[in-house]
This record gives C-alpha cells, structure tokens and sequence, in this order.
C-alpha cells in the first residue's frame, strides 16, 4: 500500500468527518433551538392560562360578593335604597311626623352643606354620595321616648344616617303640675336631647347621553 | 483493515511461498523458483483480489545471525536504549535487526534463578537482493505490509503446539532442562536445525542432507553432535541424552532415523502430515507430504507474532495505517451520534409537541371554566325583584355602603336597653350619652368602638351607709358583669365619705367604651 494512497484515503476521512461534525453540531444546535422555542411557547400559554384562572378566580369572588350583596339588598329597608338625594321638605315632614309620634317637642334639626365623596366605598358606579352634618336638638317627656324618636328619625331618613352623638339629660324631676302643663301644651318634657347624625344620601347618577356621533342619522323623506 | 485474511510470503534461498489464509484455511498458496514478471503478474491477481488482506514477509534465508548478549540488571526503558544502541552500532546498516529478552519474567520458570542481569537475543538478517525485490513488490501491492519476521524464531509456536505431545512421547524422564532441537524440511530454505529454549530460540543453522545418500544418518548425527557442542557453551550442565530431538521429516528420512542406535539421542518424529494432524490442521498438507512450508506458514498466520522486523518506509505506513484507521473510528462515531442526534430530535418531537399540546388543552378548559363563571355571574347579575330587573351594580353599590356603616351607631338603642337592669339597684339615671369613637365620616371601616356615659344617683332606701356601699358595689358588678365585653370605668364612692351621715342617694357615673 502506497503513502500515497494512504494520505489520501486519510484526507476522504477528514472530510467526511468534517461534514459529519457540521451535520451533528447543526443538528444539536436544531435540537437545542427548537426545545427552547417550545418550551417559550408552552411557557406563555401556561402564563395565558394562569391568567385565565386567576380572572376565573376574581370573578368567583365577585359572584360570591355579588350573591352576598344580593341578600343584603333583599333586607334593605327601602328608606336605605331611597337615591332622590336630600329634600329638606321631606326631612323637615319626618321630623315633624317622628316628633309626634313620641310627644317630641321642640324638634331642631341643623344640617350642614352637604359635601360629595368619591373615594374608597363611596366611589360608586350607580349612585353619587354626598354627606352630611345633621344636628338634632329637642325634648323628650322621658328618656325611652327621646331614645326611640332619634332612632326611628335615622333609620327613617333615606340613605344612611349615623348616630354618632346621642346626649339625653333629665333637667329635673319632674312636680305635679309639670304633668298638668305638659297635658294641655304649656309645657315640654324634662328630657332634653341633642343628637349629631352623619346622614349619607344618594342619588343615582345619570348614565352618559350619546354624542352625535352616536346617534343614527334620522331619514328624512 | 477489518478483514481476516491475511497473505504469508516465505522466503528462502532456493524460492519463495505465497499463501492466503483466510479464517481457518489456507484459501491460495502458489511456489516460486524466482520472483520474475510472470510471477508478479501471477501474484498481482491475488493480490488485487484481496485488497485488504494484511500482508507478511517470513523470512527463511540462511543469512541470519542470532547472538545472546548480556546487560546488567537495569530498568526495562534502559534496557531497550542499551539495545538499541547496540543495533545502530552495528557496521551493517542495510540489515533488519532486532531483539528480545530471553529471560523476562514471562520466560521464567520455577527452576531458573531469579534474574541477576539481562540476557538478550540479538536477530539480524541480511538485506539480500531478493529480500528487497520482494518488498518492493509488496510495497506496491494494495494490502499493507505490516511487516517482516524470521521463520526460525516464529517457528517457537509450532514447537508448543506439539509439546504436550512431545512430553508424552519423549523417551527423556526427568527431564532437567526444557531444550529443545527441532529439525524441519522446507521447500523454500532446505533442512533447518532450530533449538528452542522456553524463552524462545537459542540457536538455528540450515543443513543440507540428501536422504537418499547412504551417509545421510552419519551426517546427521554429526551435525546434532556439532550443535550439542556449540549448545554446551551456552548451558555447560547440558547432557545429549536429555535434549528432545524432534524431527519432522519425510517418511523415508525419518526410517533412515529410527535405525540410528544412539543412547545419546532421543528423537521425536513427525511427519509433516502428522505434526500438521496434531495441530488439528489435518486437511493443511497430503499424507505423503515431504514439506513444511505450508504448516509454518499456517502456524505463522493464526498464532501471535513473536518478532518483527520493520523498515523506516514500513513504519511511516504503519503510522498513516494507524491514521485511517483512527479516521475510520471517528467518522463511525460521528456518524452514529449524528444519526442519534437526528432520532432524539424526531423522538424529542413527539414529547415537545405534546407539551405544547397539553398546555392549550389546559387553557381551553381554563377558558372554558371562566365562560361558565361568567355565564353564572351574568345569570346572577340579571335579577328580578317584584318583576322589576335590578342593576347588580347598583345592589353591590349599596352592599358595600351597608358593609361599611350599615351597623355603625345602631346598637344605642340596643345599650340602653340593657342597661334596664339599673331599676334593680334603684338607680336613676339623669344624663345618657353615646358617641363613636374614631368614626371616619369620609373613609369609615365596617368596626367602629363607642364610648358611653351614663350618670344619675342610686337611692339607699335606709341611709345606712353599709347599704350603700353594698348597693354601690353590686350595681358596679352587675354593670361589669352585663357589659362585661366593654371597658367598664366609674366615680367609686369616695372612701373619706362620713360614715356618721345618713345617705339617702349618692351620684353615679359609669364610663362604658368599647
């Protein structure tokens, strides 16, 4: 056997190798390359999911709060729901009404300028809020009485109305003829009171009216 | 290269043989007188025939010279600089030389002292005309020469094959020396005398007999003697009588041996067809064969090689040899883990596919899941109350507003009127006040706390003191008890009070927080 043919036949081999060495080196690179690609793709798509689920869950939390809402709103006395916002007419006819029903006299009622809120639970999508300062002075023939005429007097407003300072105080005792005078209209029971009450009202907020560009155009014949 | 055929060429002073084995056979042979044109084209056939078959050079000629030289005992690598050394000294450059260690450990048996220096046998064989017309011509040939050896030396296998026989047949009991004389008859190179050692051969010498002249026996056992005598220098306790001759000779010639009335000599006989039977090799040579040619060709070619000889143009083939051979390697290696890379990447497929797969199928139930919640929330957002539909904004709206102050300042009522235990203690209550603490009008949180205040006096119908304080006391725990989930604080009565006087009442006033 020749050198020659030898050198030669050992030059065929190295070619050969190099090409198989590039057809392997490419195929690992295609193995490597394509694996990452498919594992990116199944990775976002794993992402899409988490985050279909993750809505999944918030909107279940929300039914559930919605359901809760619901039977909520089932037991709310319909004053609460009331949303015509404040009518002083209305607040001065309650009181007078809730001031006889528990021989009140001198019912006072100060409220002050109502003032709106947007933030934490009062940022609505239906309904405005706006607060307000309502100071109730009067007096009562007993303590029982004032008690239940401030009470049915908040829960009868609409919205909310929160006692936040109730005073009663017994002025005297009372004599004989203070019951006299109580019974024909001289005179006003022995229990003053004076009541601060934080009173929420409502209104429902105007849905948005289309802009022309909305609106169709109207034939004309 | 992977092939086991391989091509023996014998060489000898009077012709040479060409012999193909292939396995366990010897598939061609061919004799020549001489290597001429005609010849070669004869050879180029096979030859060319069996390219990759490795090709060996048996060396068979008379100019062959076997000296034993002595080293001290030192380290192998030493060893073989100190040879090589010798060799390149040497005045004939043209020469093949080589040697071997005759007393290695390998070599070594029970009976030989334990080595105190080396002893080495040096081989050389003369370039001669033909030697090199014949590589030349090998040179040429497609198979790769992979290199010459000595049939003499190489013979040591057939001499082990045919030990055990010899033992059992062997006339020598007692046996002190493991020497060996073997006497065999080639076509190529004539009659040749080989002494073996175990470590391999001591001497050898070509002879010339003529079996039909009536002097051969004489002539014969005087060129044993002559060998004996040389023998004795190299082992002086050496007797005649206990050295094996093994002949393996013609028929004739070994019925010419027999008569010899020798108590000295103990002969072993073989034909050549049958020490080619003992070797299980009874198809190799005819019955009348007069020749071993064949046999040590055969010998030669399925047995390890003990000595070879090399030229610097047959090395730097070997050494390219190795170089194909490791690019075949290779090219194998890289090949299979290309063709495994592409059957990971096809497997791999199926595996990343369904990955992909499996995470779409995920989303879709995942999206499927939401549609159904959100097809409940709808159902559920679409209420109906006295037949009118309810905006489920406007219900959370109010349902957050009621969460939040929905219960904040309704429990006064509910506080007074557990304060009706006061009756009891004859308590007359003459202020009452409520008022949360801490209530954010803006932001408020769903707890609110509350501070209560209610003063007035407790009446003590005797006036004793005692009774007051008994009265005092109860009333405080029975308040505490009531509200025992609140802060309870009030005016204790004073205790520098005059126990002297009469209390017909004394003030309260009690302080309740939350």
């Amino acid at each position: 056997m020749k050198i020659l043919e030898l050198r030669k036949k050992i030059i065929v081999n190295a070619s050969i190798a190099g090409v198989t060495l590039v057809l392997f080196c490419g195929c690992i690179f295609y193995n490597i390359h394509h694996s990452a690609k498919v594992k990116e793709d199944a990775d976002k798509i794993t992402n899409e999911t988490a985050e279909i689920q993750s809505k999944t869950a918030d909107l279940q939390s929300k039914t559930l709060d919605i359901q809760k809402y619901m039977a909520t709103w089932r037991n709310l006395d319909e004053s609460k729901k009331s949303a015509n916002g404040i009518k002083m007419d209305e607040v001065n006819n309650l009181l007078n009404s809730t001031a006889t029903k528990y021989n009140i006299t001198t019912p006072n009622i100060k409220i002050s300028l109502p003032e709106p809120l947007n933030d934490g639970v009062f940022n609505c999508k239906t309904i405005s809020v706006s607060s307000t300062t309502a100071t109730l002075t009067f007096k009562a023939l007993d303590d029982v009485k004032a008690l239940l005429f401030v009470s049915d007097f908040a829960r009868a407003l609409p919205g909310y109305a929160v006692i936040n300072n109730l005073d009663i105080k017994k002025e005297k005792d009372y004599a004989n003829n203070d019951l006299v005078d109580i019974s024909t209209g001289k005179a006003s029971g022995v229990i003053s009171g004076s009541a601060t009450l934080y009173w929420y009202a409502f209104k429902n907020k105007i849905a948005a009216a289309p802009t022309p560009a909305d609106t169709p155009p109207t034939k004309t014949n | 290269m992977f092939s086991k055929k391989n091509i023996v060429v014998t060489i000898g002073d009077y012709g040479s043989v060409v012999t193909l084995h292939d396995g366990s056979e010897i598939k061609n042979k061919i004799f020549l007188d001489e290597l001429n044109d005609k010849s070669k084209e004869e050879l180029k056939s096979i030859f060319l025939a069996n390219k990759t078959a490795e090709i060996y050079l048996l060396i068979d000629t008379v100019d062959q010279s076997y000296k034993k030289k002595v080293y001290p005992l030192v380290r192998k690598a030493d060893l073989a600089r100190l040879a090589r050394r010798d060799m390149a000294s040497d005045g004939d450059k043209e020469s093949f030389k080589n040697y071997f260690i005759l007393n290695s450990k390998k070599s070594q048996t029970k009976t030989t002292p334990t080595n105190s220096r080396w002893e080495c046998l040096f081989v050389s064989s003369t370039n001669s005309e033909i030697i090199s017309k014949w590589m030349e011509f090998l040179l040429e040939m497609p198979g790769r020469l992979v290199g010459l050896y000595m049939l003499p030396v190489e013979t040591f296998n057939l001499l082990n094959s045919l030990k055990s026989d010899i033992r059992l047949r062997s006339k020598i009991k007692n046996k002190r020396n493991d020497l060996y004389c073997l006497i065999v008859q080639n076509k190529v190179s004539g009659i040749r005398q080989v002494v073996f050692s175990s470590a391999g051969i001591v001497f050898t010498r070509v002879v010339s007999y003529n079996f039909e002249q009536p002097d051969f026996a004489e002539k014969y056992e005087q060129d044993l003697y002559s060998t004996f005598e040389y023998l004795k220098r190299l082992f002086p306790d050496l007797s005649m009588s206990e050295m094996d001759i093994v002949n393996i000779l013609p028929n004739e010639a070994l019925e010419i041996i027999k008569k010899i009335n020798s108590q000295d000599l103990n002969f072993v006989n073989y034909t050549p067809f049958q020490a080619a039977a003992q070797i299980k090799e009874s198809k190799l040579l005819p019955q009348n064969s007069t020749s071993c040619d064949l046999l040590l060709s055969r010998i030669f070619a399925k047995n390890k090689k003990l000595l070879k000889f090399s030229t610097p143009k047959i090395t730097a083939i070997e050494k390219f040899f190795i170089g194909l051979k490791a690019s075949y390697y290779l090219n194998a290696a890289l090949i299979l883990a290309t063709i495994t890379a592409v059957l990971f990447s096809i497997f791999s497929q199926e595996r990343l596919n369904n990955l992909v797969s499996g995470a779409q199928t995920q989303k879709n139930l995942a999206a499927i899941e939401f549609s159904n919640v959100q097809k409940l929330a709808l159902e559920g957002a679409k209420t109906n109350e006295d037949g009118v539909a309810i905006d489920i904004e406007k219900v959370t709206d109010f349902g957050k507003i009621e969460q939040a102050i929905g219960s904040a300042g309704t429990d006064v009522v509910n506080f007074y009127t557990s304060l009706k235990f006061l009756k009891t203690f004859n308590v007359r209550l003459a202020g009452f006040s409520y008022s949360l603490l801490n209530f954010n009008q803006k932001s408020p949180t769903p707890t609110q706390t509350y501070k209560v205040n209610f003063n007035g006096k407790i009446l003590n119908k005797s006036g004793d003191i005692e009774d007051l304080f008994s009265e005092f006391d109860g009333l405080v725990i029975k308040v505490k008890e009531s509200l025992n989930k609140n802060q309870v604080g009030y005016t204790d009565l004073p205790r520098n009070i005059d126990f002297n006087q009469k209390y017909y009442s004394f003030p309260i006033d009690f302080t309740i927080s939350k």
